[in-house]
């Protein structure tokens, strides 16, 4: 009976024992390197290595964390599938070369979790059997695979480098740090390659539990974060991650206003969070990102659970126009999604407020260009503005569809065990490790000015209604260009035809020659019937091997 | 005779000498010779993955018992072995064009369709009309060293005018795009064993006589035009024969225009003959012997549940088979390189060596793995995803035979933890006190 929750199990098992670690490494301070030298050219060694550092545990104690409450949520979200085991073993792999991108140290090792996070992503998102999932599959597939090619190619930088760790960086390697900043923007869906992002909701709504939250779309966040914790990024880098960010956290804000998939507007709520950190990986903060990635990872995890207890009792129908009057049919989900929706708007003492007004107190303290600021300020009106829009059009009206209450035990102590972590873990972390703490100084206006972002941003989408927008739900024009962009192979494609059949065969007039000489090709082809012919041959080909030994 | 007949001893024996080559791996020189062989550990890595290769032909097609196909098999066998391991260049020369021999009976006899006297004309055809202008080289060569012996090259002859020749033989069998249109139409045509050979080890085998030609004649790496001609040519190739993959309906077809994307690297890495371009190609050619024999052998077993290889008739093996389409998924990840895969190594390592050639090679590079991807990714979906078709037949879901034959295909692949074995190290021209025949031992330059 209880086999099902084992994986779950094991996960908050493993969540103890790093937490425990945590401890100890916060504790003392200490950050130990395991290298393996696989193989050395010259003086380049190539190697595999391992850093555990209390980065490293904090990270892997809340993906644990996530997943431990994600597999229990789908044990039930799943069980009528009669591939849940696939599933769940899927699902595991996805956590587990998170696990190793989190401990890596060198290309190789990051390399395994890197691709590992597409490769197992692509068979999540493929999950169902549906064209609509391969066309989300490969989208999500190929735009990661660029990234992988960034990563890959670079590698005669490290070449020259002679080493192969990307932790710490040597402060040279300033071309380097750039390639692997676009690849990490790829996989954090930042603005050119944001459009997967939305794409991805076809998988199951568990994975988007976990890719949104703490795995797939944080690896990007991680690399970056990791590489620039020792030397500080150049200006020009820093410049691009802060344009890069705030577009992308306007543009997945203004997305989310005009759409009306419920998983799509909270993979386009992730969109603009993530925008948030690169913005503030941008601003040289790397202590307040990772700070803001994990209280992200907690509320949105939560989130994108109590959104799919509610498309349980829907029968999958996502969207917002259809469902309402949620908060008579299932209270207790309507709670923990509002306890989430208010941690991403940063409603004060929930997890998100430490990290996020720091991030906007910062933002407002450093000298930074006025266009990105403004776009940011934007962006934290559009969060509040959707999230609102979103809890409205599920907790008040009727449902134009019926709801079938059917949740169990399993998904309530999830939610349960996730929303305790969320309300408290902002708090809890800040005053367990004082590396996040940053001390701001600016004038009282400003720092009420945040609050009055997030009423602004409220009382708009309690009154603002807004009509369907192409421009705005393809992430403007993002997403059609993608997809389309395979047209552009199709011609090139067609014409390979003559290439190969063409003028290459013609290359070779074989038939010409066996047609001229047909007695000869009758000889030729006719042979292998009398098969002791081969052997008469081989035993000639001995003794020309004999007689050339003697010679 | 009598014990060859019997399949069980034969493949008994076929175990036996995977292990006794694989003592071969543990290698305290770097070049070991007597007056017929030399071995060094590309030729010792080449031998196992030929003898492994043959052995996991008999596991993959159990039904085929009769004597002559084993015999087929083994003669193969035994010409590749010599090959890998000949000192003597005529005799390479001999054993290389012999190996067509077995190959062609392969194609031959055991496929089924009639254009395979076709596929295995152009085979031949190809092959042998590019390496006869070889043993003319070959025999200048040693009618000026006085020797066939190929580590008694002194270099000294210029033989720069004729690297046309000396390289044409091994790029058509490896084969580099524009001479390669015999490979598909081979594999197309081939019965499984065939397939598994050709791609495996025959294909393999023209990478290593590079090695070889660069070892005795010194034309390599000096930035010839020529040669820069032949490596953009093949790397252009392989991303050529990589778009060709998404138009192929056959999914032989695809396996082999992707070897044909795969094998442009091993080009590209012995001909501008630098460590780490020498090191991906043997690299690549261990992975991708094993990668595409496993890949042909999952083919031929979606063939068996359809009996069609059309990527239109084959859809939804992931309903029906799920194990055949998790080793679709594992083998196509394993193509398309992803870590910590050999593949990956291979590719990896041959971008500091496409980096001192021009920057530009690594953008096409870059193009080749982003397509290599997208090709592995549609093979696999397009025969696995979606609603099964309805061409599938009724059968039984695959046998112990089959899992044996695709585990024991990825399982070589943990030489990963031992890269030093891939590391191929050049002759050091040591000048000889005397002009007579003596050995020479190199050590190795220690490892930690």
């Amino acid at each position: 009976m209880f086999k099902k929750y084992q994986m779950s199990f094991l996960l908050f098992s493993l969540m103890i024992f790093f937490m425990i670690i945590m401890m100890l490494f916060i504790y003392k301070n200490m950050t130990f390197i395991l290298e393996v030298n696989l193989l050395s050219i010259n003086t380049c060694e190539f190697s595999f290595s391992m850093i555990f550092d209390k980065v490293s545990f904090m990270f892997v104690t809340i993906v644990m964390m996530i997943s431990s409450s994600v597999f229990l949520f789908s044990c039930d979200y799943m069980k009528e599938d009669i591939y849940f085991y696939r599933f769940m073993w899927i699902l595991l792999s996805f956590v587990l070369s998170m696990c190793f991108l989190i401990f890596s140290g060198s290309l190789l090792f990051m390399l395994v979790g890197w691709d590992g996070l597409g490769i197992t992503s692509f068979a999540l998102i493929i999950y169902y059997q549906s064209k609509d999932s391969l066309i989300a599959g490969f989208h999500t597939m190929l735009i990661n695979r660029i990234g992988d090619v960034f990563i890959v190619v670079s590698f005669f930088l490290f070449v020259f480098l002679g080493h192969f760790y990307y932790y710490p960086m040597c402060s040279t390697a300033l071309t380097l740090m750039t390639i692997l900043s676009v690849a990490s923007l790829t996989k954090s869906a930042q603005y050119p390659f944001s459009s997967w992002l939305p794409a991805a909701m076809a998988a199951p709504t568990p994975v988007s539990a976990l890719v949104h939250s703490s795995t797939l779309v944080t690896a990007g966040i991680f690399l970056i974060i990791r590489l620039s914790m020792v030397i500080p990024m150049t200006k020009e880098l820093s410049n691009m991650l802060l344009l890069l960010g705030a577009i992308t956290c306007l543009l997945g804000g203004t997305a989310a206003i005009y759409e009306f998939d419920l998983k799509k507007i909270i993979a386009l709520s992730t969109l603009s969070q993530l925008g948030l950190m690169v913005f503030t990986l941008g601003m040289g903060l790397t202590n307040i990102t990772l700070f803001h990635l994990f209280m992200h990872a907690l509320f949105k995890a939560l989130l994108f659970l109590a959104a799919g207890s509610v498309l349980m009792m829907s029968f999958g129908v996502q969207d917002m126009r259809f469902l309402g009057g949620i908060s008579n049919s299932a209270p207790f989900s309507i709670v923990i999604f509002n306890i989430s929706g208010f941690c991403l708007m940063g409603a004060p003492f929930l997890s998100a407020f430490y990290s996020k007004h720091m991030i906007l107190e910062k933002m407002m303290f450093s000298s930074m260009n006025i266009l990105s600021i403004v776009m940011i300020s934007f962006a934290t009106i559009m969060t509040a503005m959707y999230t609102t829009r979103m809890m409205k059009s599920l907790v008040w009206g009727k449902p134009n569809i019926k709801l079938i209450m059917k949740n169990s035990e399993s998904i309530y102590f999830s939610m349960i065990m996730l929303s305790f972590f969320a309300i408290i873990s902002g708090k809890y972390m800040w005053s367990l490790e004082n590396w996040f703490l940053e001390c701001v100084f600016i004038p009282n206006y400003l720092g009420m000015m945040i609050n009055f972002f997030v009423l602004m941003g409220i009382l708009l989408g309690l009154i603002m209604s807004v009509n369907n927008s192409y421009m705005w739900s393809s992430m403007f024009f993002l997403a059609p260009f993608y997809i389309n962009s395979g047209k552009l192979l199709n011609p090139f494609l067609k014409n390979m035809y003559f290439l190969d059949y063409g003028w290459l065969e013609s290359f070779s007039k074989i038939d010409i020659i066996s047609k001229v000489s047909s007695n000869f090709s009758i000889l030729l082809f006719s042979w292998p019937i009398f098969i002791n012919s081969f052997f008469r041959s081989f035993i000639i080909l001995m003794i020309i091997f004999i007689y050339v030994m003697s010679y | 005779m009598v014990l060859i007949n019997s399949w069980s001893v034969t493949f008994c024996t076929i175990v036996m000498l995977v292990f006794i080559s694989m003592l071969s791996f543990n290698q305290y020189f770097s070049n070991i010779m007597n007056y017929i062989f030399l071995y060094n550990n590309v030729s010792s890595l080449l031998i196992f993955l030929s003898i492994l290769l043959v052995g996991l032909c008999f596991i993959s097609t159990p039904e085929n018992k009769k004597s002559r196909y084993m015999m087929c098999l083994l003669s193969l066998l035994f010409i590749l072995v010599i090959v890998f391991s000949v000192n003597n260049m005529l005799l390479f020369y001999i054993f290389f064009e012999a190996s067509l021999i077995p190959t062609l009976l392969l194609i031959i006899s055991w496929g089924y369709q009639p254009e395979r006297l076709q596929a295995g004309s152009y085979m031949m055809l190809y092959t042998v009309c590019a390496s006869l202008p070889l043993l003319m080289v070959l025999l200048y060569w040693s009618y000026s060293e006085g020797s066939f012996m190929m580590c008694l090259s002194t270099m000294t002859t210029n033989y720069e005018s004729m690297n046309f020749f000396v390289y044409l033989a091994f790029l058509v069998k490896l084969p580099m795009y524009s001479c390669h249109l015999w490979l598909p139409k081979a594999h197309v045509e081939a019965s499984l064993a065939g397939s598994m050979i050709l791609a495996g080890i025959l294909l393999k085998l023209g990478g290593y006589g590079l090695i070889q030609m660069n070892y005795i004649f010194n034309i390599s790496g000096n930035k010839s035009t020529f040669l820069i001609f032949i490596m953009s040519l093949s790397i252009w190739g392989g991303l050529l024969a990589s778009l060709m993959c998404l138009r192929q309906v056959d999914m032989k077809a695809f396996i082999a225009y992707s070897s044909i994307g795969h094998m442009a690297l091993v080009i590209i890495g012995i001909l501008n003959d630098q460590v780490w371009g020498i090191l991906s190609s043997i690299i690549t050619m261990y992975a991708h012997g094993l990668c595409s024999s496993a890949m042909f052998c999952i083919a031929y077993y979606s063939y068996l549940k359809v009996r069609s290889r059309s990527l239109m008739h084959i859809k939804g093996l992931l309903q029906v088979y799920p194990m055949l389409s998790f080793f679709w998924f594992f083998l196509c990840s394993i193509n398309m390189a992803v870590p910590p895969t050999l593949n990956l190594l291979g590719e990896m390592f041959v971008i500091p060596s496409l980096w001192s050639l021009s920057i530009l090679f690594i953008f096409v590079m870059g193009l080749m793995i982003f397509f290599s991807g997208v090709y592995n990714m549609f093979l696999y979906t397009s025969i696995n995803h979606g609603v099964h078709s309805k061409y599938i037949l009724y059968s039984v879901s695959m046998n112990s035979s089959q899992y044996m034959s695709l585990i024991m295909h990825m399982f070589p692949m943990i030489l990963f933890l031992k890269l030093e074995l891939f590391f191929f190290q050049k002759k050091i021209i040591v000048e000889l006190q005397n002009q007579c025949f003596s050995v020479k031992l190199f050590w190795n330059e220690p490892h930690q």
